[in-house]
């Protein structure tokens, strides 16, 4: 896979499972933290991407 | 009227003294295996998420491309990325072993095989030391 967003979406779902694993004990809860976690990484890599595609052009 | 018992709070440095032995096999175990600190812990759904989370995240990659850096002093970042992913004690020495994570510089994906392989180790510290810290009774069960 050399897709920079599939490769994104890997590594954030990884890293959003472990953490939401890792900081709560509820299952409803783990999936709601790892969720938002996941959206954070996605949008906040997404918003990134784009600042620096304007400020480098 | 006769007042109910007031709960002693636990002698802290007797708990951790007297599982000390137990806390510091769960702490080499979970180096060693991603989840099988929280395992020895009884909680068998957070060790099977963490195994198989964070040992498909090493796979990714090695086959991605990643390397395996050594622990050499010459170049620090070189010397943070193998400490890094020295957290994942048996899958890097496997790997190892059988001639992975060489690392090859010229694949697309020779940054992302790095990040995978950094991440998933240091991602394992702290997996460990949640196990330690349940191990010796810091965190609740």
């Amino acid at each position: 896979m050399t897709s920079h967003l599939g490769v994104m979406l890997l590594f954030g779902a990884a890293v959003s499972i472990v953490f939401g694993t890792l900081m709560r004990d509820d299952p409803r809860a783990q999936v709601s933290l790892a969720m938002r976690i996941f959206a954070s990484l996605i949008v906040g890599g997404w918003l990134i991407g784009w600042v620096m595609y304007f400020a480098f052009a | 009227m006769t007042r109910p018992a007031r709960p002693t709070p636990p002698d802290r440095a007797q708990a951790t003294s007297a599982s000390g032995s137990g806390s510091a096999l769960t702490i080499l175990l979970a180096w060693l295996v991603p989840g099988a600190g929280h395992f020895l812990n009884g909680q068998v759904q957070k060790a099977s998420v963490f195994g198989v989370t964070l040992l498909l995240m090493f796979a990714f990659g090695l086959g991605f491309g990643g390397r395996l850096f050594p622990l050499q002093s010459g170049d620090i970042l070189v010397l943070l990325a193998a400490l890094a992913e020295w957290g994942l004690l048996l899958p890097r020495a496997v790997a190892v072993g059988v001639g992975a994570g060489r690392g090859d510089v010229v694949a697309a994906t020779y940054e992302y095989g790095n990040a995978f392989l950094i991440a998933a180790g240091l991602l394992n510290v702290l997996v460990v030391m949640d196990a330690a810290d349940l191990a010796t009774g810091r965190k609740p069960r």
